[in-house]
């Protein structure tokens, strides 16, 4: 069983250690996790402190945090893990050697279970430790809360994962042929009705707000509403809570059905491996005519909105949106962006805004200015799923392209216009979305739209120029190719840029502000260094977005096609 | 005319091409040979513009391919060993998306995708997906592909590696008929029946240098050996002790 991992196990080391490069790397990318920890911890840390100190409530508000916490983990497990096994499971470029080797479908299963697992959950626990840790360092949890923590988020992930791989086998079994696309949707559309009703259920904004309920007594009750016993997460962090407040009997009761649960449900796995497989793979590997044909309505449409560009910008544009709608590995990811913007929209409704004491207007301006942060973001966010992976995407066929009569940065235009229409779309519609429920001032809401609409393009033209420079061509999962060194400096790089751009246009935008609430006056000399701090950031702007696809164009050039 | 002079690629460890100075003439068939590992698909590649070399040129009609690759390209059309291609695209849309690379366009590019597909016996596969098609179907593509913008010099590595018996016999055609039209062909390959039937000239390629260069006439002058097939004068230049060794 163990020769099953060494493939994966000797390739991974030999990545990690096999140049001088890859060792910095893998330095830079652990200060990055180690910074990135250590924030979400000091940020979680200081908001337990915060709530601890609140009588009465504050232990049921940390408590209902936990749960919401780790039943919107275990969604995001079970989806990452339905996504991962399609190409563990069926896609991968070792599954025939695999399957002809003389093992059985158990080997099989487990080999490839802790891949997918491993894959697919090591981002959200490393989200989830310094949410666990602040939690057992805050509210004393002891030496007995941290072994339970990592016996019972083993367990936990265990179950998430299982769920998800056995949800894959048996729907490529029941649908037809290479049916991914319908495959997937039928999932997303299960997992997105999970975190609809989920959200519903618990509406977490009412903790914000306790005018809204009738009485103390009905906003307490609600805090002390129990959560479902059938779900893996309130069986996690009911272990969690039991264990902080030392009830260590409560804590094995709730330890047990998670244990058991995951020895019975990686039973089913191969139970579900043996019955379904071998049928699923079968029917996987039959061929499916194309969708989108070049003669049907979407394609006049791409010729209409590619129609200024050249020829070899509309070919790569039109290929690339082909593929993408051909390929349920890509097109998925949109669901994920989709639960993202929910999230985010719904959220900034929940906003409690209205009951603020003091003026409103001034306050409301300021959080649409400091909202673009939050929707750079967003932004940022996706294009680490969409952007990011456009060159990379080219895959093995890059030789294509380098020995085309073409500038390469022709290559990267077509790219950037891409992924930049869908961008722009959404950021436009998050910032005028948002600042039309905050009933901004008409400057504010022009400035925020320029803002974002610059930053986008940056974000857009330094997403696809990362992606260049730290590609994957090679590569089992779309969803992989971000997840890894380039992506993050990409993210941080972006988020820096943001940043900078935001406090750039703070000082000038406070004064404009300032100066509209109380009806104040501007001098010349206000207005030239407001304008000279606005086109500071345009510039930086501008610059880093050239700098990147510079560097971009010269790596493609130097990589072997 | 192809020239190749001094042309040289040095990786880390390995000196993959070693001062390769070459002419291809026009309307000739020019066939590499060379042991696996020679440096065939390097030399190749730097040829095509697919690697940059560390020290030389290659010259298409005068124009440098590392100073003007935009207008050398143009005049090449190239085949890989491994035909990867878009597998979310159909047959026909992989064939126009080509000809748009090289900036064509147009109801005659349909016509002519249709046709190649049909000379390369792909009709009844246009309108399904990359994915689902053969290694070797997938190799006539890619034939299809680099002759859909009728390019002046045809660059090929390997061409007869996974096509099966009809489809060696259409390419020995097609690369008659394209002679015959006055194009130019150089492949690597290592089919020595195959290159002694369609050359012109041959080159043989062993640790990155050029270490024989002529017709299999001059070949077999070079290597000593009277009458003797491209396969022993191969062995001879190349591994001349491996039978010894072998003990066979």
């Amino acid at each position: 069983m163990r020769k099953l991992f060494n493939p994966a196990l000797l390739s991974f080391r030999r990545t990690l250690f096999a140049s001088k490069k890859n060792r910095v790397k893998l330095v830079g990318l652990f200060l990055m996790a180690a910074g990135f920890f250590s924030v979400e911890y000091l940020f979680i840390a200081k908001m337990l402190i915060y709530f601890s100190k609140t009588e009465l409530i504050g232990y049921l508000l940390i408590e209902k945090m936990l749960y919401m916490a780790n039943f919107i983990f275990f969604f995001m497990l079970v989806f990452s893990n339905i996504i991962t096994s399609i190409s563990t499971y069926y896609t991968a470029d070792d599954i025939p050697l695999l399957l002809s080797a003389p093992i059985t479908l158990e080997e099989f299963f487990y080999s490839r279970f802790i891949q997918t697992m491993i894959k697919s959950s090591w981002m959200i626990v490393l989200f989830g430790l310094p949410i666990y840790i602040a939690y057992g360092t805050i509210l004393h949890g002891g030496i007995v809360y941290y072994l339970s923590m990592v016996a019972s988020l083993g367990f936990f992930v265990l179950i998430a994962s299982s769920t998800g791989i056995i949800l894959t086998i048996i729907a490529t079994y029941i649908l037809p042929a290479r049916r991914f696309r319908e495959f997937m949707l039928f999932i997303s559309i299960i997992v997105f009705i999970g975190i609809y009703i989920g959200f519903r259920i618990i509406r977490p904004e009412r903790f914000l707000n306790p005018r809204s309920f009738e009485n103390v007594v009905g906003y307490l009750a609600t805090l002390h509403s129990s959560q479902s016993l059938l779900l893996p997460s309130t069986w996690f962090s009911s272990t969690l809570m039991a264990c902080i407040s030392h009830s260590y009997l409560d804590g094995i009761h709730m330890f047990l059905p998670l244990i058991s649960t995951a020895m019975g449900i990686t039973a089913t796995g191969v139970f579900t491996t043996y019955m379904f497989y071998m049928n699923g793979f079968t029917k996987a590997q039959e061929s499916k005519n194309a969708n989108l044909g070049r003669k049907g309505v979407f394609y006049k449409w791409l010729n209409i909105l590619t129609n200024r560009s050249s020829l070899f910008v509309k070919a790569i544009i039109k290929k690339d949106v082909l593929s993408f709608f051909r390929d349920a590995s890509q097109w998925s990811q949109l669901l994920l962006l989709g639960a993202l913007i929910l999230v985010y929209v719904y959220n900034f409704t929940a906003l409690p805004l209205k009951n603020i004491p003091f003026p409103t207007i001034y306050l409301k301006n300021i959080v649409a200015f400091f909202n673009l942060g939050l929707a750079a973001f967003v932004i940022t966010a996706i294009a680490t799923r969409f952007a990011f992976p456009s060159v990379s995407l080219e895959g093995r066929v890059l030789w294509l392209i380098k020995v085309s009569p073409n500038d390469l940065s022709e290559l990267i235009r077509a790219k950037v216009l891409y992924n930049l229409i869908p961008l722009l779309v959404v950021a436009s519609a998050l910032v005028f979305f948002t600042n039309h429920v905050l009933g901004v001032f008409n400057f504010i809401m022009y400035l925020s739209l320029i803002t974002m609409l610059l930053l986008t393009t940056a974000i857009t033209n330094m997403g696809v120029g990362f992606g260049a420079i730290y590609p994957k061509y090679h590569y089992e999962n779309v969803a992989d190719i971000s997840m890894g060194f380039g992506g993050l400096i990409f993210m941080v790089a972006s988020l820096g840029l943001t940043m900078i751009v935001l406090v750039i246009e703070a000082i000038p935008t406070y004064k404009l502000m300032k100066a509209f609430t109380f009806s104040l006056g501007l001098n010349f000399y206000d207005y030239v260094w407001i304008s000279l701090l606005y086109l500071l950031s345009v510039s930086i702007i501008s610059y880093s977005t050239m700098y990147v696809k510079a560097k971009a164009i010269k790596t493609i050039k130097i990589t072997e096609g | 005319m192809i020239e190749i002079r001094s042309l040289t690629k040095v990786y880390t460890n390995l000196r993959a091409v070693d001062n390769v100075n070459l002419e291809i003439k026009e309307g000739e068939l020019f066939s590499l040979l060379g042991p696996n590992g020679a440096g065939k698909t390097t030399l190749l590649k730097m040829i095509v513009g697919l690697l940059y070399p560390t020290s030389g040129d290659v010259i298409i009609d005068g124009k440098s391919i590392t100073k003007e690759p935009v207008s050398s390209k143009k005049l090449l059309g190239f085949i890989p060993d491994r035909p990867f291609v878009y597998e979310k695209l159909t047959g026909l849309e992989y064939l126009i998306f080509v000809a748009n690379m090289y900036n064509l366009d147009g109801d005659n590019i349909e016509k002519r995708a249709r046709e190649l597909l049909e000379l390369f016996s792909l009709t009844n596969f246009a309108n399904e997906m990359i994915e689902g098609y053969s290694h070797g179907m997938k190799q006539r593509l890619v034939f299809a592909s680099a002759m859909i913008h009728e390019p002046k010099y045809l660059i090929v590595d390997e061409p007869m590696v996974g096509l099966d018996p009809r489809g060696i016999t259409l390419l020995k055609a097609i690369f008659r008929s394209m002679k015959k039209k006055g194009k130019t062909i150089l492949m690597s390959t290592h089919d020595l029946y195959i290159a002694e039937q369609l050359s012109d000239r041959i080159g043989i390629i062993n640790e990155g240098r050029l270490i024989a260069l002529g017709t299999a006439q001059q070949l077999r002058e070079q290597a000593g050996i009277k009458g003797g097939n491209l396969e022993s004068i191969f062995l001879k230049l190349t591994h001349e002790d491996l039978i010894e060794e072998l003990n066979l």
